[in-house]
């Protein structure tokens, strides 16, 4: 973000510059990049299957679908609401109270998000176009599916097969872009796209306008792939000299780390030869005890065990030891797992405590008796992750709450399958900690009920849930009056809540640490709601009252003044709060680290340049839509 | 999938077509009942001199939209209430974000073409969703082409509104609505506070209608400058040369003569245009035209001789 009112000028100088380009190249050629003989260009279909995303459920502002069908923005740059972006971006998430610990292992998986497009017709892709108009830089991998490939006919496999993957996120400059890395040849026809997401270096959301697939209805020949034209700008040497210097240092951090480990476990193993002798049946691992091989083993991610355990009986005996397996991540591996694998799981999950299977089920069929056998064979599951798992529908659901009794972290973001969730009126969970229900259809009823049985409820994230809008405001109160221990609550886009169902959360959740009411349009600052929140709150660290149009300057005076921990506060789109509050903020809130004031009417570029030279170890946001007229 | 539903529409109904016209004196003139759409011009003035028109679609404080997608041709108006000016609001944000929001509903095709209504509630939910905060009102007015039906849908809130002119009659219109003199039913998104002192009409409040069309048949949308300004039988005498004609130009040119003839009309004072005599009816002693943001589409129904997108 810019330092002062000269960046901003050259910032809007390298937009201008882009964007002009791609008009001349549009003028000249007819298209904003060219296309060579044989070969069809389809924009997006429509958009099947996505992680998340910042707009209502019902809208086509700033939602998954607007990935597909036609170019509104390019090559224009800036946050319009015409284009596709994703719920978060940046480390302010994972640095949130309310954010999960990282499951151990597997450093080259770091998709957080996914969008997935159908096309109308199957192509054998030569390029994927992904056209990216504000902060670009967000695309890890791109997948094709092979919906007719797979020789496992009556299992009816789906084989995803990666075109392009890169583990660290690329660093862009800010300006339109046309996204069309070199992908891999496949010798199949593809309609399906996925593209994986993360934002997680980026200034500011990600916005895509839209995708293109460049293929041909023949198998392409490989001199396609090595003559493509370049399309984008040459972003290397921006990516080299821009690495963002704190996430490098840790890098550095832990790498040491595992150097010293390594260090010392060479000195252990003292001089041991690998001697091999004919048929001796002995090997090097043999005069290791058990627990310190169960340590170098610790060290494995879940593919590198499964290669080893296929080795020697040994090893396979080690490798399939349960109390490896306490913390079980399988997203990494969502496009190879289907219910096959779950079943071969069974035997070493006996000590599973942590169990990730969020994004699975697009590689083949899970049945639910295989879900319910996976969970039945674990001894005591606390954590369950199962987002975006659009296989999850009400039976699946019955199957996990009667094999899990013990759970205490729950997370069904994105299962939009479940329609029915009275499940939770007649065998609710009673132990937990954890819920997150963002995107799913769940209905007031076992809502309440889940409440109420749950009373050391610590984190609720139930946002963008829009069957309970109408009795939002009684689920406040519930909540209030059940979970007094709740630190974390997340209801962005519940738009119904009011200080009817409010005031029970400030009045009874004085742990709040974590609060999150963005685009709730009837939550109004004059009832006072905001002012006894922070009165109430005092241990409050993040607040996000994006787009709420009736923020005055009281309330951040009553931040400022009751909320000495607050690290996060996003205030977007307000009209009424003035530059002095906003310093009241800042000056009185030293542990400060996020601030976002976009569209807010009385607060300038200047005032936002001045702030972000004053106050060094905030990060203040300032979101446009024309650079030139902010 | 649509595509498939429609074939087997139009098998069904060329089945059923046929059948028909075995037990019927078939004239030799009959033509078969092809897809109608729109062939649109549009024009029209801002009522003030100096905001030039520069902005995509808009005049002045009024809003328009002309789309099309693979069932429907659409066309639609909104006419920004000018009194937002004096509370420091730009009255033309409002319309113009509501028009861009229906526009792309309808290219994309998230809309049912037998319900215009639904399209100016999604457009106008989609005004909160923007990030600036946008506030404003405005009327609304869309008429739906179903190609296949050949029928018009619509559905209009507040004065602005359209005429169906056929054989040199008004064969069908929209009712003008409001709540007092000059005081149009309005879609508004009001400055948040707990007071509700502004007019603000639901979108439910929509009239709609259908209506059957055919080829030849000349529909007029537009706002309250040119209803306030010319008289029905001004309006049906400039547009029934059209019937004959089917060329985007000449279209064009019947719209822009109109929007020409009105804007002259509302700068006459001494006129007694449609607004006086409505004001002298009510008691308000007034003559002279209407000087106001003045939006006309014309569009005339014809067949279509080779479908495309």
């Amino acid at each position: 973000m810019a330092r002062s009112l000269d960046d901003v000028t050259k910032s809007a100088n390298i937009i201008n510059e882009a964007t002009q380009h791609f008009y001349e190249v549009e003028k000249r050629e007819g298209n904003v990049s060219p296309l060579a003989e044989g070969q069809i260009r389809l924009q997006g279909a429509q958009v099947t299957n996505f992680s998340s995303q910042y707009g209502s459920e019902s809208s086509i502002s700033y939602v998954a679908l607007n990935l597909a069908g036609q170019l509104s923005i390019f090559p224009k740059y800036g946050d319009y609401t015409q284009s596709c972006v994703v719920r978060t971006y940046g480390p302010w998430w994972k640095d949130a109270p309310a954010s999960t610990k990282p499951y151990h292992g597997t450093p080259s998986f770091t998709s957080e998000d996914f969008l997935e497009v159908s096309f109308s017709e199957y192509l054998y892709p030569v390029r994927v176009e992904i056209y990216e108009t504000y902060n670009p830089g967000s695309v890890v991998r791109i997948l094709a599916c092979d919906g007719a490939g797979g020789t496992d006919t009556d299992r009816g496999k789906v084989t995803w097969a990666t075109l392009w993957a890169q583990d660290k996120p690329q660093l862009a400059k800010q300006r339109p872009r046309i996204f069309a890395p070199p992908i891999k040849k496949v010798n199949f026809a593809t309609n399906l796209i996925r593209i994986e997401l993360n934002s997680s270096y980026l200034d500011y959301y990600s916005e895509l306008d839209g995708i293109k697939l460049v293929g041909t209805l023949t198998l392409p020949m490989d001199e396609i792939f090595r003559n493509l034209p370049p399309l984008c700008f040459a972003d290397e040497d921006w990516a080299e000299n821009n690495v963002i210097q704190s996430k490098k240092s840790l890098q550095n951090e832990e790498k040491n780390l595992y150097l010293r480990v390594i260090s010392d476990l060479e000195c252990k193993l003292g001089d041991l030869e690998l001697t091999s002798t004919e048929d001796s049946e002995e090997n090097f691992f043999t005069y290791l005890p058990r627990e310190l091989l169960q340590l170098i083993l610790s060290y494995l991610d879940l593919s590198a065990l499964c290669k080893l355990a296929q080795t020697c009986t040994l090893l396979k005996d080690n490798c399939y030891d349960p109390l490896l397996y306490a913390d079980l991540n399988l997203q990494p591996f969502w496009s190879q797992i289907s219910g096959f694998h779950l079943v071969n799981l069974v035997s070493r999950c006996e000590r599973v405590q942590r169990l990730n299977l969020s994004w699975l089920g697009g590689a083949g069929h899970i049945h639910h008796q295989v879900l319910r056998r996976l969970l039945s064979s674990i001894r005591k599951l606390q954590v369950l992750e199962l987002s975006c798992c659009k296989f999850i529908n009400s039976l699946y659901l019955i199957s996990i709450i009667e094999s899990c009794r013990t759970l205490t972290e729950l997370n069904l973001s994105g299962c939009t399958s479940i329609e029915d969730f009275s499940i939770f009126n007649t065998h609710s969970l009673t132990q937990l900690k954890r819920l997150n229900l963002y995107r799913t259809k769940i209905d007031a009823q076992p809502m309440m009920s889940l409440l109420q049985s749950n009373p050391d409820l610590e984190f609720l994230n139930m946002s963008s849930c829009v069957c309970l809008r109408p009795q939002a405001n009684q689920i406040l109160a519930h909540i209030g009056l059940c979970c007094k221990k709740l630190r974390g609550l997340d209801i962005w886009r519940t738009t119904n809540i009011s200080d009817d169902g409010f005031s029970y959360i400030y009045n009874n959740c004085s742990q709040l640490e974590d609060l999150d009411v963005g685009w709730t349009a009837a939550l109004y600052s004059q009832t006072g709601c905001f002012v006894n929140l922070a009165r109430n709150c005092k241990k409050l660290k993040k607040i996000f009252l994006t787009a709420n149009r009736t923020l005055r300057d009281c309330d951040l005076l009553a931040f400022a003044e009751h909320c000495p921990d607050l690290e996060q506060l996003d205030i977007l789109g307000s009209r009424s709060v003035d530059e002095g509050a906003i310093l009241e903020v800042l000056e009185k809130c030293t542990k400060l680290t996020f601030l976002d004031v976009s569209f807010c009417v009385g607060i300038s570029e200047g005032n936002a340049c001045e702030w972000r030279d004053a106050f060094p170890h905030v990060d203040i946001k300032r979101s446009f839509q024309d650079i030139s007229s902010s | 999938m649509q595509s498939v539903a429609q074939y087997g529409r139009i098998v069904a109904r060329a089945i059923a077509a046929g059948i028909h016209n075995e037990f019927q004196l078939k004239s030799p003139y009959d033509r078969p009942k092809e897809p109608l759409h729109f062939v649109s011009g549009v024009s029209g003035f801002s009522k003030s001199l100096s905001k030039s028109n520069h902005t995509k679609w808009t005049f002045g404080d009024d809003a328009y939209f002309i789309s099309r997608n693979k069932v429907a041709d659409v066309i639609g108006v909104a006419d920004g209430v000018g009194g937002w000016r004096s509370y420091g609001i730009d009255p033309s944000t409002f319309p113009r974000t509501l028009m861009l929001a229906c526009e792309r509903m309808v290219r994309d095709g998230h809309f049912v073409p037998q319900s215009p209504a639904n399209i100016i509630a999604a457009g106008y939910s989609e005004m909160l969703e923007q990030k600036v905060p946008t506030l404003g009102s405005s009327t609304a007015c869309v008429v739906s082409l179903h190609r296949e039906e050949r029928t018009i849908y619509s559905a209009n809130l507040g004065d602005s509104g359209f005429l169906v002119i056929r054989d040199g009659e008004i064969v069908h219109r929209s009712t003008e609505q409001q709540h007092y003199f000059n005081a149009p039913y309005q879609l508004t998104v009001p400055p948040p506070s707990l007071d509700t002192q502004w007019l603000s009409d639901s979108p439910d409040m929509a009239e709609s209608s259908s209506f059957k069309v055919q080829d030849g048949d000349v529909l007029m949308l537009a706002t309250d400058g040119l209803f306030d300004n010319l008289s029905e039988d001004m309006i049906v005498r400039s547009l029934v040369a059209l019937h004959d004609h089917r060329d985007e130009e000449r279209i064009q040119h019947a719209a822009r003569n109109m929007a020409d003839y009105a804007y002259q009309l509302s700068l006459d004072p001494d006129y007694m245009s449609p607004f006086a005599i409505s004001a002298c009816d009510i008691g308000i002693n007034l003559s002279g035209g209407k000087p106001d943001d003045i939006t006309c589409i014309v569009a005339r129904v014809t067949h279509q001789s080779d479908i495309f997108l």
